[in-house]
């Protein structure tokens, strides 16, 4: 072999490494979420609550399953509603991928003063069997969205008619029931699907 | 020369037709001065008796249009809102007017303004939607409620 040969066939066995190396290296590249930010597990305060069948509802209610809590009340006909398709909307995108272990979506109401678990209950049967609606005193809704950072406000509109501002975030709890990201609004379905696997085969 | 002395009559009869110029200064001719596209009432959630409407207006005359209040006589109560996100926060308010600028259009749209709708227990299947300035009726329209 001539050394013309021996240098062309060197290149070539030192490109086709160099491509296997950096193949290798993309491939192992964590990916990464678009828009969830990921935090440190912290617990959730105490709360005694009441879900949409009327039953108790604490903190410990949310082990066992990744959930979506949103904060969001029965008579706003805009936002809620949109915030909780889109929501619903990720799950689909997610089962669709393939995905077995699917987050439970929970409303809260920051609006507990008409949004009895009767009126939860018919709410969050549009947004299918895996949604779950909480509500109760409004000091046990405090309690919760405290420590969370979740603001919320009554605000009049007119005579005896009224509106609720709130914390749009959609906040991530763990299997353990602990708070583990925050996903600001904004919201879309399919920064969620992107970002919840990510997060859920990550922690 | 005959068709060319037709297609003069014809457009001489057009604009004898047409009348004077709009007096309430429309651009777009034969239209009236505000027009609704793209109308969506969709149902209220079950169990619910608010929901939201959402359209898109359109000025089509030379003059700002003032819309005071919305008036359905199918519907308990009907409010222009809008929707505004900031600093994270999600708000409602209700607005007391919406202006439509001349020759402009402007959008009733999910997460922004909005039409705010009350029902009655029993959910109509056709909705009247009446937009006033003052006293004055600008515009009627009837739209179907869907089962979105």
């Amino acid at each position: 072999m001539d050394s013309r040969k021996i240098f062309i066939v060197t290149v070539a066995i030192i490109a086709m490494i160099t491509g296997v190396w950096l193949s290798s290296k993309v491939l192992q590249e964590p990916v990464e979420p678009r828009v969830a930010s990921i935090l440190p597990a912290s617990d959730l305060a105490e709360f005694s609550l009441l879900d949409q069948d009327g039953n108790a509802f604490g903190r410990d209610d949310f082990k066992g399953s990744w959930s979506l809590l949103f904060f969001g009340f029965t008579h706003c006909p805009d936002i809620c509603p949109i915030t909780l398709q889109v929501l619903v909307n990720a799950r689909r995108e997610m089962a669709a991928a393939g995905h077995d272990d699917l987050p439970t979506i929970v409303l809260v109401s920051v609006d507990p003063e008409r949004d009895t678990p009767e009126i939860m209950r018919q709410y969050v049967s549009n947004f299918g069997s895996d949604t779950v609606g909480i509500t109760g005193s409004l000091d046990e809704v405090r309690k919760l969205t405290k420590g969370l950072g979740i603001y919320f406000e009554k605000a009049e509109l007119d005579g005896d008619n009224y509106t609720v501002n709130h914390s749009a975030a959609v906040m991530v709890l763990n299997p353990e029931g602990r708070l583990q990201a925050i996903f600001s609004a904004p919201h879309s379905a399919d920064n969620f699907a992107h970002d919840l696997p990510i997060l859920m085969s990550n922690l | 020369m005959k068709p060319i002395r037709l297609t003069l009559l014809v457009a001489v009869l057009l604009a004898a037709c047409s009348g004077d110029p709009d007096p309430s200064g429309s651009v777009a001719a034969n239209l009236p001065p505000l027009t609704a596209a793209d109308v969506r009432l969709p149902q209220p959630l079950s169990g619910m008796r608010m929901g939201a409407g959402y359209l898109t207006l359109e000025n089509n005359s030379a003059q700002d249009i003032r819309i005071t209040h919305v008036i359905s006589p199918e519907l308990e109560s009907v409010e222009m809102h809008e929707s505004i996100l900031k600093d994270g926060v999600s708000r409602m308010k209700k607005l007391p007017e919406v202006v439509v600028l001349a020759g402009k259009t402007i959008a009733f749209e999910p997460g922004a303004k909005h039409l705010m709708l009350r029902y009655p227990e029993s959910i109509p299947s056709d909705v009247t939607l009446r937009f006033f300035s003052g006293e004055d009726l600008l515009l009627s329209i009837v739209t179907t409620v869907t089962g979105e």
